[in-house]
């Protein structure tokens, strides 16, 4: 404990020892100029952004930060692209000058988005998160600001599997190359079903329910009982204890190819100490009979009669 | 499936009606038409894994208007639709979100999945489970915003499951029916420095689950002591209600400029009562009673509780641009306690003697009871802007501590697994990461220790590593390649004796992207999953200490490519998966997608769809299928 807390300690002073150091990041606009801003704040005369970059200022109409704010099929007021580019009166006197106006990219882009999403709760932390903003995953990694895709939601980038495959590819091929797996990307199951992108680490991270419980049970509400006779294995909702939820070779996603295997590997109470009774002897594993637990165990999750959980 | 099959008729309805009244045009995109399924082999396994079936499918839709109601009295801002998968898809969505600035957000989301089950050995079923949830907030971005919201669950079907009595395994088909119903009030604030939400809930579940014989299922092959063991009728009902009011509350506050405070509670208390009936008639034996007997009449009543709430506080300190120091503690209690009074009748008991003695009662009030505590502390430090670098460190310590008391009908019946049990986890969680001119570069480090197992798959030590690098073009000259690799590990050990634990996993994954051409994408990727994992158990039969072996190691590749030379479209993609060690398959896939836009004026086109997926498992042929999937699909975007 000691020891860690020394190391803590160290990679803090450290930390901010090279912080003061570090090149800052280009400053996003001071002053963002509030949403609601309409085209007859426009001076008049200044040409629109549109002009140029009708690409993206016509369909920007009809992203999430752009709807309402411009007839159909016209682009933006200057000021609905001054929230996040700054003051552009500069950029279009230096007739499209790149380097006087604010392009918001990477880690500094990402802090221009955080001037109206910080948000914090008790599971979300734009700045100590999972996906903490940093330069390598910041908000523009996966949200696309001048999306207008109505079908993307979030204003993200890509599918949202695909978005996730990117980084996190051995899961994703889990889901897509394993023959029992949950349906991610097809009809509105996505990561975020059970995750949450924006959470903090470990436990965290999970999109839990309203009430705290694994994300899990969120779906198979008839697992959460209570019973009487519980199976300790998901008291703490802790369904991986069993199950693999990002894909499974075996049937049921289960961990194991064989039930038998999976539950004497818990109910074998060889060293004392552990949690999980012997089963009686005269299971013969090698009997097909008895390979197959859940056969006569059929309330495996959990029994209001049984402490065998056999009915 | 009704539902489903109604929704994708009717969406497209209302979208045509909705672009009628509209005085301009309603943006939509509508992809509905036919699927056609073949399926040779294992039919019951290709639904097992796939079940995706002949018929109407609306594949995806989607409108998205700021127009209805029109002027400035309208009732939407925004109004939005998108469903996915309705109709022969086993699962499908649809989502509804209507908003109007500062005076209310409504979100609706539906889903519904069609699940099946039918492997060797193991029960079957057929489900369907449709969840319906429901938010309104009122004032949004007020300092005050009350909301309510619904969710409807229910899941039902047939199954078929076995039953052991009498000295014999019975064949029982299934019906149950399982249902929730939820209502939440609360309100959000943001307030001066605070913010938050409060929220009271009450929460009701209802299952029955009736089982009775099935044809044939009450006949046996073998008698026992010259006598027939056979079940003319089997029946057993299952009632079981919960209510589960609760709790919820968590606030934020800023102090300054640099800290912020986070508080989260949350509480609930569920209360579960039962009522359960079983009647048999026939010929059966038991060994534990020493009786042959005609009938049972059992009888239950059971009730269980489970208290649950956990509450944690945070604070997280900005100690210079871009570095953050955290630190929080958290709290988790959840007790369960349960009993049920079980009488338990044999009728028309005869001893092996043949001695025809009295009717066996058997009343027994069964308890049990858990508790599990757990205190979770954290604390670390990340700075994600030391140019190119972000570093992030983090300590944990979670003491756990689970209570389970042994039932009274567990003293009876050998087996009891009562005790406390105590553990304690320390976690040094580490990331870093370097990214420049497009190149990336992370590894996150992370050790787990701790003192003692209570299950005895639980390690003492576990360590996890992961490896990404990826480059992605930034320059005109290179924006056409994308290439990432990622490797994983993770180590687990329990040294001590009599378990034995030493578990390993490895997975490792490439993936390249180039579009060499605007409408032009090629994709492929590689990746292998290792698992190899032994721990020590006792074979029931003979008491014999043996490591229980698990590997795997499977390989994929994908591969893809995407085309869009209008009016023309093109997306083929093929997987293919082999699997070896426990469980050893092959499973190929192949997916091509054909579109063509009609000319523009239609606002039309065309899609065709193949899917084909071949399995193969290398032990047991009879589990192989081919299933091929033809769909004819047209796309509308008014």
């Amino acid at each position: 404990m000691r020891s860690h807390t020394t190391l803590l300690a160290g990679v803090w002073l450290a930390l901010t020892s090279i912080s003061s150091r570090a090149q800052q990041p280009p400053a996003p606009p001071a002053t963002p100029v509030p949403a609601t801003a309409t085209a007859a704040a426009e001076p008049e005369a200044l040409p629109s952004c549109g002009d140029c970059h009708a690409d993206q200022a016509t369909p920007f109409a009809a992203n999430a930060h752009g709807h309402g704010k411009a007839p159909k099929g016209e682009a933006v007021p200057n000021a609905v692209c001054e929230v996040c580019h700054g003051d552009g009166t500069a950029h279009i006197e230096a007739g499209g000058d790149k380097s006087s106006i604010f392009t918001p990219r990477g880690l500094a882009g990402a802090e221009s988005c955080l001037s109206c999403h910080d948000v914090i709760t008790d599971r979300i932390s734009r700045h100590a998160g999972v996906h903490a903003n940093s330069a390598s995953v910041n908000c523009l990694t996966c949200h696309s600001m001048h999306k207008g895709e109505p079908r993307a939601p979030h204003l993200l980038a890509k599918k949202e599997l695909a978005l996730c495959a990117t980084c996190h590819g051995t899961q994703a091929a889990s889901f897509r190359n394993k023959p029992y797996a949950h349906r991610v990307g097809r009809a509105g199951m996505e990561c975020s079903s059970c995750h949450e992108p924006h959470g903090r680490p470990g436990r965290e991270s999970l999109a839990r329910t309203r009430l705290g419980e694994t994300p899990c049970l969120g779906c198979h509400f008839e697992k959460r009982g209570p019973y009487v006779f519980q199976h300790a294995a998901g008291v703490d909702g802790d369904c991986l204890t069993c199950h693999e939820a990002h894909g499974s070779s075996n049937p049921k996603m289960l961990k194991r190819a064989t039930v038998a295997q999976l539950c004497t590997e818990c109910h074998s109470p060889i060293a004392a100490g552990t949690l999980g009774s012997q089963p009686p002897s005269f299971h013969n594993l090698s009997l097909p009979r008895y390979q197959n637990c859940t056969t006569c165990h059929v309330a495996v999750h959990g029994s209001n009669r049984d402490p065998q959980l056999l009915r | 499936m009704t539902i489903c099959r109604s929704l994708a008729l009717a969406l497209p309805l209302l979208a045509f009606a909705m672009t009628a009244r509209a005085q301009d045009s309603i943006p939509y995109d509508l992809e509905v038409g036919f699927r056609i399924l073949d399926v040779s082999g294992n039919k019951e396994m290709y639904r097992t894994q796939i079940n995706e079936r002949s018929g109407l499918l609306l594949q995806s839709f989607t409108l998205l208007t700021t127009d209805l109601g029109g002027g400035s009295s309208k009732l939407f801002d925004r109004f939005r639709v998108d469903a996915a998968d309705l109709g022969a898809g086993p699962a499908g969505s649809l989502r509804i979100q209507a908003d109007k600035a500062d005076l209310y957000r409504f979100r609706l989301g539906y889903r519904h999945v069609n699940a099946f089950s039918s492997l060797p050995g193991q029960h079957t079923y057929e489900r369907t489970r449709d969840a319906l949830d429901a938010d309104l907030d009122l004032l949004p971005n007020g300092s005050v915003t009350p909301f309510i919201g619904v969710s409807l669950h229910r899941l039902s079907g047939p199954g078929t499951t076995t039953y052991t009595l009498g000295g014999d395994e019975f064949r029982l088909s299934q019906n149950l029916k399982e249902s929730e119903q939820e209502v939440r009030l609360g309100t959000g604030f943001n307030i001066g420095f605070l913010s938050g939400s409060a929220t009271q809930g009450w929460r009701r579940t209802r299952s029955s689950d009736r089982l009775t014989l099935t044809d044939g299922g009450g006949n046996s092959a073998d008698p026992l002591f010259g006598r027939p063991i056979l079940a003319s009728e089997l029946t057993r009902e299952d009632r079981a209600s919960v209510n589960t009011p609760f709790t919820s509350l968590f606030v934020t506050g800023q102090v300054g400029k640099r800290v912020r405070l986070v508080g989260d509670f949350v509480r609930f208390a569920a209360d579960s009562s039962g009522d359960l009936t079983e009647a048999a008639a026939g010929s059966f034996v038991s060994f534990a009673l020493s009786r042959f007997f005609n009938g049972l009449s059992d009888t239950a009543s059971s009730s269980a509780k489970n208290t649950t709430w956990r509450g944690g506080g945070r604070v997280e300190v900005a100690l210079t641009e871009g570095i953050v120091a955290f630190a929080g503690v958290q709290k988790d209690h959840r007790d369960l306690e349960g009993s049920a009074l079980i009488d338990t009748l044999f009728l028309q008991t005869l001893t092996f003697g043949g001695i025809d003695p009295r009717d066996v009662q058997v009343i027994l009030n069964a308890k049990s009871s858990m508790a599990r505590n757990e205190d979770a502390a954290n604390a670390g430090a990340s700075a994600r802007a030391l140019g190119p670098f972000a570093v992030r460190v983090e300590f944990r310590e979670a003491k756990q501590k689970l209570t389970v008391a042994p039932d009274l009908s567990q003293i009876v019946v050998p087996g009891s697994q009562g005790g406390n049990f105590e553990r304690r986890v320390k976690t040094l969680d580490t990331n870093a990461s370097f990214t420049k001119s497009g190149f990336t570069l992370g590894a996150a480090v992370r050790h787990d220790q701790a003192d003692r197992p209570i299950f005895r798959t639980d390690f003492r030590n576990r360590d996890r590593l992961r490896l990404r690098a990826a480059l992605k073009g930034t320059t005109s000259a290179t924006k056409w390649i994308r290439v990432g690799v990622t490797a994983e590990e993770t180590k687990q050990k329990n040294d001590q004796p009599g378990i034995e634990l030493d578990g390993k996993v490895r997975q490792t994954s490439a993936d390249v992207e180039v579009t060499p051409h605007e409408g032009v994408a090629f994709r492929a990727s590689l990746s292998r999953f290792r698992a190899d994992n032994s721990i020590l158990i006792r074979r029931p039969e003979n008491f014999n200490t043996e490591p229980s072996l698990y590997a795997e190691d499977g390989r994929s590749h994908e591969g893809g490519v995407a085309l869009s030379l209008a009016p023309l479209s093109f997306d083929v993609s093929a997987a293919r998966f082999i699997n070896r060690g426990a469980n050893p398959f092959d499973l190929h896939r192949v997916r091509a997608r054909v579109g063509f836009d009609l000319p523009a004026r239609t606002k039309t086109g065309l899609i065709v769809e193949c899917e084909k997926d071949e399995y193969r498992e290398r032990n047991a042929g009879d589990a192989d299928f081919n299933a091929t999937r033809f769909g004819l699909f047209i796309r509308y975007r008014p």
